[in-house]
């Protein structure tokens, strides 16, 4: 698998493929706790320097951006960073540290366009983006659309089996067509079991309070 | 780049598509769009990525911004996050990892948050957010009926009453409301912010409840009306267990005040129960306002 299906950025001419694929795990489940053996030894990587790193990367790619911006999100790479070195050996934790800054970078002024902006054209190459002024009295938050998806997948882990099954799958695979062609039913098969799973998330969506809610509604995805 | 109007409109749609959010009608017909549109399929690519490195689990950037964004969660949102974070030991490691506890801050809002005294009130939303969300929980409440209406109909069959019988019991316990308490009340627990469906996403630990003391109940801003015109529209609270009513009450929502009891003739039985919050819509031809809490007795 190559690492522009996983990551969905294409890997800049100066990133060994070597470490990019690391990504990969990213689509496969985790390993079992009781496998540690391809997990990478926490003592083994230099998070000092992976940070500087990072940090230096955002900075040269987000100028104007307020320093406290640029902290939170090296922090984001970081933790992504964490996770992945806990399901696989890092390879190239370098290389891997610049494709996570150059994600973070793009989702952080795709989330700053507004919801929309989300599903904007992603560039050609490494040439900058546009990114909106920032208003420097508002902090950069959770990804409201990342955080959308996890609570309704955490409410029905917690209420509806089923429902949590094939909104796992599609949240993976975003085509409705791969998920019915893995459960083996037919498409429109597929779609009428969701549309009842829907009918809950919209009844959360307009009756819940919070950020996560308010944003569906600001979004008008529900 | 594609310009057709079919185009144009998959891309207005393309994120309500990623989230699972599309009528069943227009999933084909995107669908269909998106199997012939390379430019669609690229928009969509890095939302499935972002979802493939772990929908289920906590963002990356909710951990990397913890202490101020899981400040801001509130309810149900809140809820989730926190049973999430009992289980998952990744998300605790990866918040460790952050250099922070694997605890959500206190809500920014205060609701739900106590003071160390534990007798503070909850601010009350402001009339803008309250109503914004009220008028959305109306079509939300709409379907709650006709799905109680179908699954239920002894909830409608009762009229007003300031008393009611343990159905289910074997031995009847007749329950009596009593409204506008003080919310200092010993022993008082403060609902949350009203749950979903028929159950709220976890059970409220209400303790032993007898004759004595009863339960008493604080409401929370959405249980209190914003406006003396909603003031005077008809509540109807109904206690019930697995489905069956046991007692009701229907009066003026001004009447609850800031906190009820519901006082027992004799002992509740140990169990689940399901308390109803009903309030009769603003206006003619709107469904009713419709909250549950689920009451845990010991």
């Amino acid at each position: 698998m190559v690492a522009t299906a996983v990551a969905g950025f294409s890997p800049s001419a100066s990133h060994p493929r070597l470490g990019i694929d690391s990504l990969a795990v990213l689509e496969r489940p985790p390993l079992p706790r009781t496998s540690p053996l391809r997990r990478t030894p926490l003592g083994a990587i230099d998070w000092k320097a992976l940070r500087a790193s990072a940090l230096q990367g955002l900075r040269r790619k987000l100028r104007p951006t307020p320093a406290s911006t640029i902290e939170d999100l090296a922090q984001e790479v970081m933790v992504t960073l964490f996770r992945l070195s806990r399901r696989e050996t890092l390879l190239n934790p370098e290389a891997l540290t610049n494709t996570l800054v150059h994600r973070v970078y793009v989702d952080h002024v795709r989330r700053m366009r507004g919801p929309t902006g989300r599903l904007d054209p992603l560039p050609d190459s490494d040439s900058p983006l546009e990114a909106p002024a920032q208003d420097p009295a508002r902090e950069v938050g959770a990804d409201m659309l990342q955080l959308f998806r996890f609570v309704v997948l955490e409410h029905f882990k917690q209420h509806d089996a089923p429902c949590h099954e094939l909104a796992t799958d599609f949240f993976a695979e975003l085509s409705w067509a791969s998920v019915a062609r893995r459960l083996q039913v037919r498409h429109i098969t597929v779609i009428r079991r969701w549309s009842r799973c829907m009918v809950q998330i919209r009844e959360l969506a307009y009756s819940q309070r919070g950020p996560v809610w308010e944003w569906a509604r600001e979004a008008r995805i529900v | 780049m594609s310009t057709s109007p079919s185009h144009d409109w998959a891309t207005r749609r393309l994120l309500a598509y990623s989230v699972g959010l599309m009528p069943e009608d227009e999933l084909l017909r995107l669908e269909e769009h998106l199997a012939g549109c390379p430019e669609c399929r690229a928009r969509l690519a890095p939302l499935k990525a972002a979802a493939g490195a772990g929908a289920g689990h906590l963002p990356s950037s909710l951990i990397a911004t913890w202490p101020r964004s899981s400040r801001l969660l509130e309810g149900l949102e809140r809820e989730l996050v926190e049973a999430h974070l009992e289980d998952c030991e990744e998300c605790r490691a990866a918040l460790a990892f952050a250099g922070h506890e694997p605890v959500v801050a206190p809500a920014l809002s205060g609701a739900g948050s106590e003071s160390a005294s534990g007798t503070s009130r909850a601010p009350a939303p402001s009339g803008r957010h309250f109503w914004a969300w009220a008028s959305g929980l109306a079509g939300a409440a709409a379907g709650l009926l006709a799905w109680a209406a179908a699954t239920h109909p002894g909830w409608f069959e009762r009229g007003p009453h300031a008393f009611g019988t343990m159905a289910g019991s074997a031995r009847p316990v007749a329950v009596a409301f009593e409204f506008a308490l003080d919310s200092l009340t010993t022993g008082a627990v403060r609902l949350p912010e009203p749950g979903f469906r028929a159950r709220a996403a976890k059970p409220i630990d209400v303790g032993a409840v007898t004759n004595v003391s009863g339960m008493v109940l604080i409401l929370p801003p959405a249980l209190q009306p914003p406006s003396p015109e909603a003031g005077e529209r008809r509540m109807v609270i109904t206690l019930l267990q697995d489905g069956r009513e046991l007692a009701s009450h229907t009066g003026p929502f001004y009447t609850l005040g800031d906190a009820i009891r519901l006082r027992p003739e004799g002992r509740l039985e140990a169990g689940d129960y399901d308390l109803r919050f009903a309030l009769d819509p603003a206006a003619a031809g709107e469904p009713a306002l419709v909250w549950f809490y689920l009451l845990r007795v010991r």
